[in-house]
């Protein structure tokens, strides 16, 4: 099963029978408020779920994700990937998942990650993952939250090589959410359509 | 007609230690006064000890960030015009002819080799490179280094080996052709094959792009492949000493005792 969010606000509960897999992607890159809310239960045993998200805040513009995952069956999969950019003044992103492994679900394989990209000062980004785990038989858990400033280094190298700055930092910050972008199960038109707004939410700036 | 050349004049430079600038930023000074004209075609080689300045002068020339100009100029002279490059964007000089191998190339994830080389050549030329000729030209390019192909559809230099990314750097000095090249360090962490082959390569851009270049090296052994015409001592900040290649044959002997305080 796949789904999609796409700038928009949105509240969504999914329940996962025996041997269901689902894929799901979130995009918040449009330039008004967005706040997300997942929930997913992992009710069947070899239940599976990935979640991929691309946000974008720019100047005033508070971007929300809430994640949450229950692993309430045994052999279950969850892996997700959130990756955001902050650039503007007061563009603010909040980012909170949780995934909580049941008693009963052994062999519990997952893995969450946030991670922000600030592209400019007078940003800020709070990334609060959670992970609870209630049974002793875990294949992998595991959870990894990271928010780094803009690489000068990485600009100046671009630039190095005649490259111009708006060029470098769009090739930097396209990169950066390139593994998400490639992970999800997207088709061309839509990377490519997901690659446009990036382009063009820099663009705005200046 | 007036040779192009890259004149170092009088050349003062501090870093900002930046992983102190929030709290106060500390200036320290570097670079005591250097003066270096390189022509066009001309290969100048800089040996001096560990610590002594070397990477800040490339780096200042590139216009890296990190590096204060507090006094003296940088001059480039192209068909007979003269101008400082100080005011000039890192791009802006790239693109007039200057070129920086860093002695630790960085890692850019997201983008491949092969697309970065074809943007950059493209911002080089001025136009995008032709679509039937350009992965010849690529191909071609690896070859000549030895390079595994694959390389060029991996993120750049993410999870490059050492001499990997000494390689790239150099199969980028042979697409983009600059007037002048700055090596830092080049040949480190190249074994003794890597290092001709590496050589090779400068040797046979060069003789097409006739660039200058600038290698600065701890080792006599790059200067074997790749023949200075210039050998210059630095220390503490300065240019100690300049001759030509048998400089770097006494070097290779005594080292720099004499010239550290
Ligand atoms: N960003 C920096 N912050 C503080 N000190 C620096 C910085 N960059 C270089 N230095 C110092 O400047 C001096 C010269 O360094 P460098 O130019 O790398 O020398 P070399 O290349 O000759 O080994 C060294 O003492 C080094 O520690
Ligand atoms: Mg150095």
């Amino acid at each position: 099963m796949l789904d999609k969010i796409l700038n928009q606000n949105q509240k969504k509960h999914y329940t996962l029978e025996q041997n269901q897999a689902l894929d799901l992607f979130v995009l918040q890159m449009h330039d008004r408020d967005c706040e997300v809310d997942i929930r997913i239960d992992l009710t069947g045993a070899d239940a599976s779920v990935n979640i991929f998200g691309v946000y974008f805040a720019s100047a005033g513009q508070v971007i929300r994700n809430r994640v949450v995952v229950n692993h309430n069956a045994p052999n279950c999969t969850s892996n997700i990937l959130y990756k955001g950019a902050l650039l503007g003044e007061n563009a603010r992103t909040h980012w909170d998942g949780s995934v909580y492994i049941a008693e009963n679900a052994f062999a519990a394989d997952t893995y969450e990650a946030n991670r922000n990209l600030l592209l400019s000062q007078g940003t800020s980004a709070v990334s609060v993952p959670n992970l609870e785990i209630l049974t002793g038989d875990i294949v992998r858990a595991g959870h990894a939250s990271a928010t780094g400033r803009f690489d000068d280094e990485q600009l100046f190298y671009l630039m190095s090589r005649g490259i111009d700055a708006k060029t470098a930092q769009k090739l930097i910050v396209r990169g950066f959410f390139e593994e998400v972008v490639q992970n999800a199960e997207l088709e061309d038109f839509e990377q490519e359509e997901i690659l446009k707004q990036l382009e063009r939410k820099i663009d705005a700036v200046r | 007609m007036q040779y192009d050349k890259l004149e170092v004049v009088d050349l003062c430079v501090s870093v900002v230690d930046n992983r102190r600038a929030y709290v106060h930023a500390e200036e320290k000074e570097i670079l005591k006064g250097v003066n270096l004209v390189i022509n066009r075609d001309e290969v100048h080689a800089i040996m001096g000890p560990n610590g002594s300045g070397k990477s800040t002068l490339a780096a200042s020339i590139a216009g890296a960030p990190g590096y204060k100009i507090t006094s003296g100029d940088i001059l480039l002279t192209l068909d007979g015009n003269t101008q400082s490059i100080l005011d000039l964007t890192v791009d802006a000089r790239a693109r007039a002819g200057i070129f920086l191998a860093r002695q630790t190339p960085t890692a850019v994830d997201g983008i491949t080799l092969s697309n970065f080389l074809r943007t950059a050549k493209t911002a080089i030329d001025g136009l995008a490179p032709n679509v039937c000729t350009w992965i010849k030209e690529l191909d071609a390019a690896m070859e000549h280094l030895k390079m595994d192909k694959s390389l060029a559809s991996r993120s750049l230099n993410v999870g490059f080996s050492g001499g990997e990314k000494k390689h790239a750097e150099i199969l980028q000095l042979e697409i983009l052709r600059p007037k002048f090249a700055i090596l830092d360090e080049t040949d480190s962490g190249l074994d003794v094959d890597a290092l001709k082959t590496v050589c090779d390569e400068i040797n046979r851009t060069k003789l097409d792009a006739k660039f200058g270049a600038l290698l600065i090296t701890h080792y006599t052994h790059i200067l074997e492949y790749v023949e200075p015409d210039f050998v210059h001592v630095f220390a503490d900040g300065q240019i100690v000493e300049s001759g030509g290649s048998s400089l770097a044959k006494k070097l290779e002997i005594s080292g720099y005792a004499e010239y550290i305080k």
